[in-house]
Parts: C-alpha cells; structure tokens; sequence
C-alpha cells in the first residue's frame, strides 16, 4: 500500500518531464528584442543605441548587425546541452564574424531556466557555454580569446512561469565587451 | 450351534460393550464442543490475562460476594471461605463450559451463589470509604443479571474474568489518558514505552518500574529518556486510581503500555 | 482443611506468575503544551545601556515566548495577559494559581543588573501538575547580549521538555533580495535565528549566492560575481573583508564548510565538467574528490566528517550519492523517481535533507542509506533545505510562480508540521543555519 503513492509519484514524475522535453521552438514566438529591453542583462547593452549611426567595423554593433535577430545566442533542451542544426548554423555566422576581426574578445554566457535547483542550475550553464564555445573553437576561434561565464537560473531573459519563457531562457550567448 | 448360555452371553457382552460405546461417545461427544467456541470471544486488549486467571482468580476475587461484604474482598485471608464454597465450582467449570447450551446444569449452581453475594456486596460497596468502581458498577450488576448465558462458563466463576478484566482495562486507560501527553518528535509515534504499576488497595501508586522502550529508531532516539518521564508522570498524576475494590486482586498490578498514534 | 488447601493449590498450579492487567494508553490529541511566561521580575530596578532591568525583564519573557511558540511544540501564553510574579515568588511558585488558569508548565526568572555592569538572568522551569522544578538556568551577560539570554533560557526549556538538543541561540546566513526577476539585486544578511539584529554584509552591487557559516561563526564563504568573474569568497564578519578561497581561472561556486571547520567543499566547473573539491579553510591547494563526466556538486558532510552527500547527474538525472571523504567509494542512494538535489546532512547524522525535483521542488528528508524517503512540503518551489543546529528544523527558500518570482524564507519542522514563513526585511533566499552559539 505504501507502494502506491511512489508509483503515482513516479508516473508524474515521468509525465511531468517528458512535458518539459518540449521542442526547442515553442508554440508561440518569443517576443523580439525590443520587448525585452528592460531585462536585458544578458546582452549587457545599456546604451540603447542600435542604429548605423558609430557602427564601427569590429564592434559590438557591428557583430549583433551581422548576426541578426537572436544571431548572438543558442537556445537548448531542458537539461540539455546539445547543439542542434539551428544552433550550429547560428554559431557558424558568429564564428565567421569572428574570424574577420582576429582581436576581439568575447565572453560567452551560459543560462539555465528557473526549473532547476541554483548550483546544478550554473554547472548547466557552464556546460552550455562551454557546448558554444567548442563549437566556435572547431570554426577556428582562439580558445584564448573567448571567456566563459555561467549565470545559471540568475538572468532570466524571459520572466514568466510557462514553457515559452524557459525556452528563451536556456540559452547560450555571446557577448562583446563594451 | 451356539447354546443357549453362550447366546446369553454374548447377548450381555454385546449389550455391555454397546452401552460402553454409548457412554464414551456421549462423554466425547461432550468433551467436543468446548473451548475454540468461547476463547477467541474473549480476546480485545485482555486475553492472554483472561486465559491465565479464569479458573484460579475467580476463586480469589469471589471473596466479594459472601459474607462480611466491604471487608472481605481486601483481606486475603476472608476469601478463603467463600472460595470454599466455590472452589468446587471451578472444577467442574472447564467441563460444563463446552456444554454451551448444557451448562445450566452446573452454571446456575454457581451463580446462584455469586449472585446473591455479589447483590450482598454491591449495596455494601458505597459504604468504604474507598473510591467506588463507578464505571465499573454496571459491569458488575451486568454479571448479576446474566447466569449462564453470557460467554461466561469462565465468566461467572471468573469475578476478574476476561470481560471484567477489559472493562478495568478501559477504566485504567480512561484515567491515564488525560495525564498522558507524548513528546512529539521525528519517529516519536514509534516509541512504546511499558511500565509495571503496583498499587495499594486505595488505588495509590506503591512502585513503578519502567520495562523498557520499543520502537526506537535513529531519529528518536532523544525523546527516549523523555517518553519514559511522561509515562512516569502520567502514572504519577493519575494516583491514586480509582477502581473497584473487589477486583484488587486483577488490578493490583498493572502493565501499561504508553504511545503515540498521530491521528493522520 | 483440605477444602481450605485446596484453592490455594489450584492457585499455585494455575498461576505461575502474579496475573496482570494489560492496558494501552495513546495519545492521539497533538494538544500543545501550555506553558505560563510571565514577566521576569527584577530585585532591584536598575537601568543599564539596554534599557532598565524592569523592561528587560518583559523583553526577556517575550522572547522566550516566541521562540517555544515558533517551535510549534508548545502554546505560551503571556507575557502579555498573564498575572505579574513578584520576585519572591520566582523561586517559590504560586501553583494553584498557574494551575487554575489551565497552565500544565511554568517559565519564571529574572533580571538583575551587576556590580560591574553585567546582567544576570536567571530562568526556572516548573511542572505545575506534578508542582515541582523541572530545570533551571543562568546567564551572566553583557547588556548588548539580553537576547541570547533570553533564547539560552528558551534552549533550556525547550530541551527540558522536548528530549531535543537547543538551537534557538543560534544565527542565519541569506540573501536578501529585491528589485524585478530579470534584474534581482542580491546581499549577503545575517540575523539570529528569530530575525532579530539583522545585518547587510554587501551592498548589492554584485550577485551573491549560497552562503555558508563557518562553525566558529567568523566567517561567511559564499558565491560572488563581484568583477563579472563568479568565484567563492571568505568573508570575515569581524573585519569586514573578504578574500577568495582558492584562485582559479575556473568558475567555483556551492561552497560550504566541514563541521570542524578545517575544509571547504565547493564545485568547480572546468570545460563544462563540473566536480567537487576540497581545500583547507586556511588556503592551499585543493583536492578534487570526484571525477565522473557528470555534473557533480553541493557536497555535506556527515557530523562525524567520514562522509560525504553530493549530487550527480552521471546517471541522466541529478541523484543524490554517498561517498566516504576522502572521494572514494560513491554510492548512490536516492532511488524515489524524479530528480534529487541539495543535499544536506544532518547535524544529529541520522537524516539527509534534499529537494525532490518532478516538476515542481518539495523539501524532504531520508536516511543515509536511501530508506525512509518523507516530503515535508508541497509548494511550486521549496529549495535548498539547510538544517537548526539540533537537527529538527529545517529552513529553506520558497519561490513563487509567475514573472514575479519572489522568493522567502520558510521553516518546517521535521514532522511535517509547523511550516512557517520567517520574516525579512526584504526577499530571501538560499538561507543557511549555523551551530549554537557557545
């Protein structure tokens, strides 16, 4: 009889994790940029300015022009860390944009989404941000130039309690100094 | 050819050893019914004690009953009288007991007796000055009504048989309830704590003695040393007991055991 | 003659042993213990840089009052309401009194300003049932130091009537938060264990998280950004300053102190592999005690220091996993279904805490060896469970669901029962308890 309750438990617990093994791209899009300019931390970018207008080569600007939309950032499974198509795709252009321009640093971000404990939650980010910076280093970035940094559950992008926000928030980003 | 004293005798023979037949097996038959049928009735909190104490006590406890009623039942030595009187009843107790139905022979033979000196007592039980058995007042005037019925065969001889005995049962625990509070703690409704209790005649608490502790695990074991000084000091405060003098004899020592049962 | 042997015959054959009465008492009520804490009196009214002795008299009872009923064990009532004890009686209690306004036990003391400007602070237990003492005790304190008077005495009752060991002269390490979820602003507080004498040791301007007492309750190790570059930190309470633990060009975080006080286990994350490490406390180099693809992090050690509690994922899924200090022999123990994490041993060695993870987080508790699994709470998010110093207590951080997120520090006692909010200044999360105060 004491059984039972575990295995009520158990099947939950099962359901409730293949509820979180959504797809990387949830059902609605996350919102652009703009939206989430006020928690913004993650991109670091507090001078607003993203218009052409001091874009010089070899600068931030330049990079998120290039890269685009979400170029600068690499989204994961819950609990995962692998690097999909899309993923790779994104990587490759920032790799190619950091190829051109040999001297400059980057710090890549690990996050995690608010679903897990705080200290598993930074060692995941760090393996995230590790999984990007691989990949970076395979398209012929020097390990040298590119830092680390996980941020766990502490930045989330997006603030809400449901799959689309966690979505957006288990990510990896690559992020110029100032 | 069989002549006819041969013929005669083996008539007898036959007769004879057709009538021996018929009288071990009505005595078998007797002996049969018996003890499986009352025992387990008598089980709830009591029954290793109802065994025990159905023939031998009831001779000791029915010393209420006869003659000089308030004295007698503490005195260990008036008993004997009526015990006299009524020890032959016991032995033929466990014999009629299998006969359920048959009994009355030799069950209203008893209570007649206990009866009238339970009747003699019950108006002399007021009278001391010690506390009157008052939860214990209808068991006891349930007893006078019912003669052979009831379960008894052991109950009537049985004064402290296995229904008196968990009625005084009931009215211990009634009086340790209120004094007793567990310590709570992780595992703490596991720990069972026994203690042995005599009592003097008045109810007074003469000694009490901790058995021992079961139930103990890691985490409670610190509430150990704790549960047993609750278990003291509910014995301590419910002192002194109140409980029907005539039945000293089945009370005097009590073995009581202390827990907790969380009500989730 | 023979008739009258006769039954003494039977009785001898028949009843080996002296017949006994078999009775089962329970107490099914969960009633709490109503204990009687009047104002403590003083000899003599004096005033002292705490205030008079007649105020610290009823502030003394006060506290003791809030701790026993923050403890969820028993029901004081006063100091308010309850008759005024003059001194002479506080040796000498007026039984019929406490006993005909329904109280089963009875706290009474004093305050009594020394000669040479300590206090003194006397603390008496009685029985009012049984109308006999149950225990006393006495502090001499600096002024400052009224309250851990106070809640020395509530230990002294406390243990008295639970069996338990003390832990309300104790104090907590957290973080107080503020400020929106995508932008919290984290600092590192302190406070005793009732919230009182509460200090900011940051200022916010760099996340801190996870921090840890050193059981000498001098220094403070704990996770900060400071400089964008995440490493762990001993803060030194009394000077103020802080210096890091072990250098590395690798991210370190989850540290926490042996009991003795000798090590620090932290984690550290090195190319995505996360293991964890010791150092000595004074410094030094470190000693990595687990090597496995997986992340492995949060180590507790056992209060005797042979073993450690971790959490791991090289099974798929964070478990929890035992191991002996020195890194050898892992064992896992967590077999429940879902995801184990935050694992903390008790101080009493007999239960280690952790947050079950199916969805949602629940604080819960198991033996050494797995068995015995009990949830305690049930909450969209109850974290990182960190134990009182007697090991009865449990604390941990609730967070809310939605784009507040807020979070606060709760308490739940071993049994399930008494889950409690503690309040704080601001937010709070990742709260930690250190030992008894000495």
């Amino acid at each position: 009889m004491r059984h039972t309750p575990w295995k009520v438990a158990v099947i939950a617990a099962a359901l409730a994790l293949t509820a979180g093994c959504g797809k990387k791209a949830p059902k609605e899009l996350p919102p652009p940029p703009g939206d989430s300019a006020d928690s913004g931390t993650a991109t670091g970018v507090d001078d607003g300015s993203d218009d052409s207008a001091g874009v010089g080569p070899g600068s931030r600007e330049d990079f998120i022009r290039t890269v685009g939309l979400e170029g600068d950032r690499v989204f994961f499974d819950t609990d995962q860390y692998d690097l999909d198509d899309r993923d790779r795709a994104t990587l490759d252009a920032q790799a190619a944009w950091l190829n051109r321009y040999p001297t400059v640093r980057v710090t890549i971000e690990g996050h995690a989404d608010e679903r897990g404990t705080r200290d598993y939650n930074l060692a995941l980010g760090d393996r995230r941000a590790n999984a990007a910076k691989n990949h970076l280093a395979a398209r012929g970035v020097a390990l040298q130039r590119m830092t680390v940094i996980s941020y766990g559950k502490e930045r989330p992008e997006a603030l809400g309690s449901d799959e689309g926000a966690w979505a957006q928030n288990r990510r990896a980003v690559t992020v110029l100094p100032q | 050819m069989i002549d006819r004293a041969e013929a005669a005798g083996l008539g007898v023979a036959t007769a004879g050893h057709a009538a021996l037949l018929i009288a071990i097996s009505l005595l078998a038959a007797n002996t049969r019914l018996p003890v499986p049928g009352t025992d387990p009735i008598e089980v709830s909190l009591v029954d290793e004690v109802g065994l025990e104490s159905t023939a031998p006590s009831p001779s000791q406890t029915e010393a209420a009953p006869l003659p000089g009623p308030p004295d007698s039942p503490p005195e260990p030595a008036m008993p004997a009288p009526p015990q006299l009187q009524q020890a032959p009843a016991p032995r033929p107790e466990p014999r009629p007991q299998p006969r359920a139905a048959a009994p009355t022979p030799a069950a209203p033979k008893v209570e007649p007796r206990p009866a009238p000196a339970k009747a003699a007592a019950a108006p002399a039980r007021p009278a001391p000055p010690r506390r009157n058995a008052g939860g214990l007042a209808g068991v006891v005037a349930g007893l006078n009504d019912r003669p052979s019925p009831s379960q008894s065969t052991a109950a009537p001889a049985a004064a402290a048989g296995p229904q008196v005995q968990a009625s005084l049962g009931a009215e211990v625990r009634r009086q340790l309830k209120p004094h007793w509070k567990a310590p709570t703690g992780a595992d703490s409704e596991q720990l069972r704590t026994e203690v042995v209790i005599a009592l003097a005649e008045d109810g007074r608490v003469t000694d009490i003695r901790i058995v021992g502790t079961t139930g103990q695990t890691a985490s409670n074991r610190p509430q150990v040393p704790l549960h047993r000084e609750q278990a003291e000091r509910a014995v301590r405060l419910a002192s002194p007991f109140r409980l029907p003098a005539q039945y000293y004899e089945a009370w005097k020592s009590l073995r009581v055991t202390f827990d907790k049962r969380l009500s989730q | 003659m023979m008739k009258r042997l006769f039954p003494l015959f039977l009785f001898a054959f028949a009843m080996p042993a002296a017949a006994q009465l078999s009775v089962d008492v329970t107490d099914e009520s969960g009633e709490d213990l109503v204990i009687a804490v009047p104002v403590m009196p003083t000899p003599e009214a004096a005033d002292t840089p705490a205030g008079s002795t007649e105020a610290l008299g009823r502030q003394v009872a006060e506290v003791v009052a809030a701790d026993l009923r923050g403890s969820g064990l028993f029901r004081p009532v006063g100091p308010g309401g309850v008759r005024a004890v003059p001194f002479a009686e506080v040796t000498a209690p007026a039984y019929d009194a406490w006993s005909a306004a329904g109280a089963a036990a009875l706290v009474q003391g004093f305050v009594k300003a020394n000669p040479d400007g300590q206090l003194s602070v006397g603390c008496y237990l009685y029985d009012v049932a049984l109308q006999s003492e149950l225990t006393r005790a006495g502090y001499v304190v600096a002024p400052r130091d009224w309250r851990r008077a106070a809640h020395k005495c509530a230990d002294a009752i406390y243990s008295r009537l639970s069996g338990e060991s003390p832990f309300f002269d104790s104090r907590i390490a957290y973080i107080a938060e503020s400020g929106p979820k995508g932008r919290r602003v984290k600092r590192l507080a302190i406070m005793d264990s009732d919230g009182a004498n509460h200090r900011f040791l940051t200022n916010g301007q760099s996340t801190v998280l996870t921090p840890r007492f050193s059981p000498d309750y001098k220094q403070i190790v704990y996770l900060s950004y400071v400089e964008k570059r995440p490493r762990i930190y001993i803060y030194d309470i009394g000077t103020g300053r802080q210096r890091i633990v072990t250098e590395s060009a690798n991210q370190t975080f989850a540290p926490r102190f042996s009991p003795d006080g000798r090590w620090i286990l932290y984690a550290m994350a090195v190319g995505g592999n996360t293991d964890i490490y010791r150092v000595s406390a004074q410094g030094g180099a470190p000693a990595r005690l687990t090597n496995s693809p997986g992340i492995d992090v949060g180590g507790s050690y056992s209060p005797d220091g042979s073993k450690i509690v971790f959490e791991s994922d090289r099974s798929g899924s964070q478990q929890l996993y035992v191991m002996n200090s020195d890194g050898s022999s892992p064992r896992r123990i967590s077999f429940g279904g879902g995801g184990y994490a935050t694992p903390e041993w008790s101080p009493r060695g007999d239960l280690i805490a952790f947050t079950r993870i199916a969805g949602n987080f629940r604080v819960g508790v198991m033996a050494p060896d797995g068995s015995g699994e009990r949830l305690l709470t049930d909450s969209w998010q109850d974290e990182a469970p960190s134990w009182s110093p007697n090991g009865r207590v449990l604390q941990f951080f609730r967070t809310s669901q939605g784009r507040s997120g807020r979070s606060s520090v709760w308490q739940v006692d071993l049994t399930g029962r008494n889950e409690r909010r503690i309040p704080t200044p601001l937010d709070g999360s990742d709260p930690a308890w250190g030992p008894i105060l000495p």
